[in-house]
């Protein structure tokens, strides 16, 4: 299995225009303010599509979308369990107490980390240097710059029988 | 790579749960203190929607109606729900539940009711709303609807919210009705009596189609309650149900 990995572009490599593009997955976290909607899933879709239509550009630009878009999965999931665990409140009567509370100072403070992560980030980008999350940094720089041992399946042409 | 991945990921998972923990255990606001402080809050709401309204409780007992009022409400009673019973001086033909387990009867509906048993089953009917919590589903039914239909502010997409909230409320007043259905039976009471009711609403509602309103069509819902015999209920009420309704 190949240990290998793709070289790191350095900043005077990077044309200006990647650099803008790598530093955009990072503001997709307000897509959905710019929609004008309290969606966070709206965060994540964006994510998902700047992503796609980034993927095939240099490498550089697609480690920052991945990044960007892998941190916003944990966000995006202790959000939505804190808008289950809300509703749930009214509808089941569940008891408010200090377990939900506490939830609620984490999720915010992880949505404050992942704000100031991602606009460092962002500033990086925009300068032409790599910023690695925890965990997220190295799964992205894994996914991006590992060389994959390419299976080339040659299709041959065969008769009916 | 794959051990420090790993382990970045204990890292980060810790982190949280500890983060989660160390805030149970030691908590920068308690969540008594927050209970306390929305109770307050609602306590206030209410108040200040009563004294706008100028809605009357039915428990005082400071006139003949008030006294009446309270004494139905006793008899329709639940144990998950602990609701209030308020008087409205609107003429409008209506009752109503809202947030914060309150009941209003309207002025309108009162004087439709030529028995108790009448008012009993639409007390009994918004009951229902107030133990199923349809307000809270209504509510995140309507944000839901605005957040699909969000920047669609084109024809279509109004008719399409008048359309599915209405089927959506319309299945919410039906459960109200089944509701109300079991409520009278406990209390021996035909709900035969409230299709009586409905049938006078009927002649004088404006003859809404049934896909454009919030209720059941008047129709299936005198139908439903016609399915139950009409049998003369035997309650015994302390007051004398003309003379409440000529003090009107």
């Amino acid at each position: 299995m190949s240990t290998d990995y793709y070289p790191i572009q350095q900043p005077e490599d990077l044309p200006a225009r990647e650099r803008e593009d790598a530093m955009g997955g990072y503001f997709m976290m307000f897509a959905s303010l710019a929609a004008g909607l309290p969606l966070p899933i709206i965060n994540l879709i964006a994510a998902i599509i700047y992503y796609h239509v980034n993927k095939h550009k240099s490498r550089f630009v697609r480690f920052h979308s991945l990044q960007s878009l892998l941190s916003q999965l944990p966000v995006s999931l202790l959000n939505a369990g804190l808008v289950v665990w809300a509703i749930s409140f009214f509808k089941y009567d569940f008891n408010f107490d200090n377990t939900f509370l506490s939830y609620l100072i984490v999720v915010i403070l992880s949505n404050l980390l992942y704000l100031g992560f991602s606009i460092a980030a962002a500033i990086k980008a925009r300068q032409g240097l790599m910023y690695y999350f925890l965990f997220f940094g190295k799964l992205s720089y894994e996914i991006v710059y590992k060389v994959k041992e390419e299976e080339e399946q040659i299709y041959r042409n065969n008769p009916p029988i | 790579m794959k051990k420090r991945l790993w382990r970045d990921f204990l890292i980060l998972l810790v982190l949280f749960l500890g983060a989660w923990i160390f805030f149970i255990y030691y908590p920068v606001v308690d969540s008594e203190v927050v209970k306390e402080s929305f109770n307050d809050k609602e306590k206030e709401i209410k108040e200040k929607l009563v004294e706008l309204m100028d809605f009357k409780q039915a428990d005082s007992d400071t006139t003949q109606l008030l006294r009446s009022l309270g004494e139905l409400k006793h008899l329709v009673s639940d144990k998950d729900v602990q609701y209030e019973l308020y008087y409205s001086d609107s003429r409008e033909i209506n009752a109503y539940a809202l947030p914060g387990n309150m009941i209003v009867l309207n002025r309108g509906i009162i004087l439709e009711c030529d028995t108790p048993e009448e008012l009993i089953g639409v007390i009994a009917h918004e009951l229902g709303h107030l133990k199923m919590k349809h307000h809270t589903d209504q509510l995140i039914t309507t944000l839901s609807i605005e957040l699909l239909l969000a920047g669609s502010g084109s024809t279509t997409g109004e008719v399409t919210k008048i359309l599915t909230q209405n089927a959506f409320s319309r299945d919410m007043e039906s459960e109200a009705d089944d509701f109300a259905i079991k409520k009278m039976k406990e209390l021996n009471i035909s709900p035969n009596y409230l299709a009586k009711l409905f049938k006078k609403m009927y002649i004088k509602s404006d003859m809404v189609p049934e896909f454009l309103n919030s209720h059941p069509g008047m129709n299936k819902r005198i139908s439903k309650f016609s399915q139950y015999p009409f049998e003369e209920s035997t309650l015994e009420f302390t007051f004398d149900w003309l003379k409440v309704k000529n003090s009107l």
